[in-house]
């Protein structure tokens, strides 16, 4: 049997137009409808390329001051996530590998705890996002090097070590609530599970730096990557220095991650669903899989973001309930499916 | 290429002890030895991957350790025991990954035309298109073989080529081992099948206890005496009846218990 797959120059292009579209219909959709050529006219204004004259004043403004960042917000951590989720698993020669394995996910999450509840806000509304960047950082950060032993890491010794830091972390978060009022309860659940209802454009700058960085970094780590499936000594005998390269992408995962986290709260499963899917469509190789998988990340969590907008109207549903929601059904479906049609999971 | 004076420690126990030996380009080295003899270690100290606690492994003169991974994989190819590999990646992708370390060398320009033809010279041509994971064991083993065939090293390291190949396939997969020595390489193979070292071996060196005992043509080391003192085991001779080389042959039954405390997992 033959392996059937999509080529790159047929995919990439597709999920391009996706992500277009996904932006076009988040911007134009809400209590306010605003078509797309209002909303291209919108941004042109303010791009200096034009004049939006005859749009509503009040539809500019949702449009700029509202829809576009939040949309852009949504766009740009999905593909953080997922991007980042697939040079882990490549790294952890391990399909279950997602950004929560390195801690990043757990970190950020006390640091923004922390600040919450302990109620430190010197950096004003910069507080709690900067707490959680710190806290992602310092969390992978001791993952790797407790994991770490003569200048070597093995994938288990690291596997575990995350595991368990995660408990501890979670552990103190716990404690920490035990602190909070109900009003800091709020916050934090609201936290813990994603939002970009208070998306600004400041925040759209600093997800767009750090995904930036991994945009330019881990498409050129692709080919390393899909030596290391051979295995960590196969592919020391493919001349990959295989300490350095995982130092690397356990690095930019973490400053990718920690960034989108900072920003927009936890999103679960995009970083584990999104590399499998693309992965399923156009193989394995690094480099469809790293840039497939930020476009369809992209994609993929501006849908939910419209879901969690307009489901349950006017109220917003968080964004975890309806990625880990959807996410987690549909990933059983494709791995029963999957099973089904192959006998076993790719 | 070549160990010098290596020892290995694994705890207090020694797996090599003391071990020199030389593969010059042209030759094929084949190492044999009993289970547990530290034939994989050698194996492994020439690779790199283990480190030597007295002597050092070299490579055309330089120690390899003083040789990055780079360095070292565009001049020595190695064929593991046996390769798993995650994600569903093709045949043809895994042949492909051994022109991973010409990448951005001028022999970058021969990938397509060298995964081709070590496609060809392993007869696994057909299965490019698969998915390596569903292939069966000898498939895998040829795909192997052939990313180390591309790979075009001047040094060829083989972790027991032949385990899992049927017996047309094993003559293949010598043979073509003797064809890279012919062509210049140096070729240093574990190998179980002593006849088949017999057969297609320009040199055997032969490891017990983690020593090497012996080192020379086939004939010389593929003795009675001194096969029999390294594998405990007595051991009878014949004389190939078309290739006039050493047919080596079990003398009498050997007793399961006995067999039982020579035998060592790992080799």
């Amino acid at each position: 049997m033959s392996v059937r797959r999509v080529p790159a120059p047929v995919l990439l292009p597709a999920l391009a137009v996706g992500v277009a579209l996904v932006a076009v219909l988040n911007v134009s959709t809400g209590a306010l409808h605003v078509n797309g050529l209002d909303v291209l006219r919108t941004i042109a204004a303010h791009l200096g390329l034009g004049d939006a004259g005859d749009v509503p004043r009040a539809a500019r403004t949702v449009v700029w001051e509202v829809r576009l960042p939040r949309t852009l917000l949504s766009l740009i951590v999905g593909a953080g996530l997922a991007m980042a989720g697939a040079a882990l698993q490549g790294i952890y020669r391990n399909p279950l590998a997602d950004p929560g394995i390195i801690g990043v996910s757990s970190g950020a999450a006390l640091g923004a705890v922390a600040v919450i509840v302990l109620g430190f806000g010197a950096l004003g509304s910069w507080s709690t996002p900067m707490a959680a960047f710190l806290g992602a950082l310092a969390v992978s950060t001791l993952v790797y090097r407790l994991a770490r032993r003569g200048a070597r890491t093995e994938v288990v010794t690291l596997v575990l070590t995350g595991i368990a830091l995660n408990a501890i972390v979670a552990a103190t978060i716990g404690l920490l609530t035990t602190r909070a009022d109900d009003q800091q309860l709020r916050s934090i659940v609201f936290w813990q599970l994603g939002s970009f209802a208070s998306a600004r454009w400041r925040y759209v700058g600093v997800a767009a730096a750090v995904v930036a960085v991994g945009l330019a970094t881990l498409p050129l780590l692709a080919r390393k990557l899909d030596l290391l499936a051979l295995g960590e000594r196969e592919a020391r005998h493919l001349g990959v220095e295989t300490e350095r390269l995982r130092r690397l992408v356990i690095a930019v995962a973490a400053l990718v991650v920690g960034g989108c986290v900072a920003v927009s709260g936890i999103v679960a499963f995009v970083g584990l669903v999104v590399p499998h899917l693309i992965r399923l469509v156009a193989g394995p190789r690094h480099q469809v899989l790293l840039v497939g998988s930020a476009l369809g990340g992209a994609m993929l969590l501006g849908l939910a973001d419209l879901g969690a907008r307009v489901a349950a109207q006017p109220a917003e549903l968080p964004l975890g309930v309806v990625t880990s929601g959807v996410g987690g059904v549909f990933f059983l479906w494709l791995l029963l499916s999957v099973r089904r049609a192959q006998g076993g999971w790719a | 290429m070549a160990l010098r004076s290596v020892t290995v420690r694994v705890g207090e126990r020694s797996v090599l002890s003391e071990v020199s030996l030389a593969v010059a380009p042209g030759e094929l080295v084949a190492l044999v030895g009993p289970n547990g003899a530290g034939k994989t270690t050698a194996l492994r100290v020439l690779a790199g991957d283990a480190v030597a606690h007295r002597g050092h492994a070299e490579l055309d003169g330089t120690p390899i350790r003083e040789l990055g991974a780079l360095e070292l994989a565009r001049r020595r190819a190695v064929l593991p025991q046996s390769s798993t590999i995650e994600f569903a990646f093709t045949a043809g992708d895994v042949v492909r990954m051994g022109r991973a370390p010409h990448a951005g060398t001028p022999a970058e320009r021969l990938d397509d035309e060298l995964v081709v033809d070590a496609m060809q010279r392993t007869d696994c041509s057909h299965l490019c298109e698969r998915e390596y994971r569903s292939l069966s064991g000898g498939e895998q083993a040829r795909v192997s073989l052939a990313r180390v065939l591309a790979q075009a090293c001047p040094y060829v390291l083989l972790d027991e080529p032949t385990a899992a190949l049927d017996i047309r396939h094993q003559e293949g997969v010598m043979a073509l081992a003797a064809g890279l020595a012919r062509d210049g390489c140096g070729v240093l193979a574990v190998v179980h099948d002593l006849n088949l070292a017999a057969a297609y071996a320009d040199r055997v060196a032969l490891l017990t206890g983690g020593r090497l005992l012996c080192a020379g043509p086939p004939e010389a080391v593929l003795t009675d005496e001194l096969l029999s003192a390294a594998y405990s085991c007595a051991i009878t001779f014949r004389t190939h009846p078309t290739r006039g080389c050493p047919l080596v042959l079990a003398a009498s039954p050997v007793a399961p218990a006995e067999a039982r405390t020579d035998a060592r997992s790992g080799s």
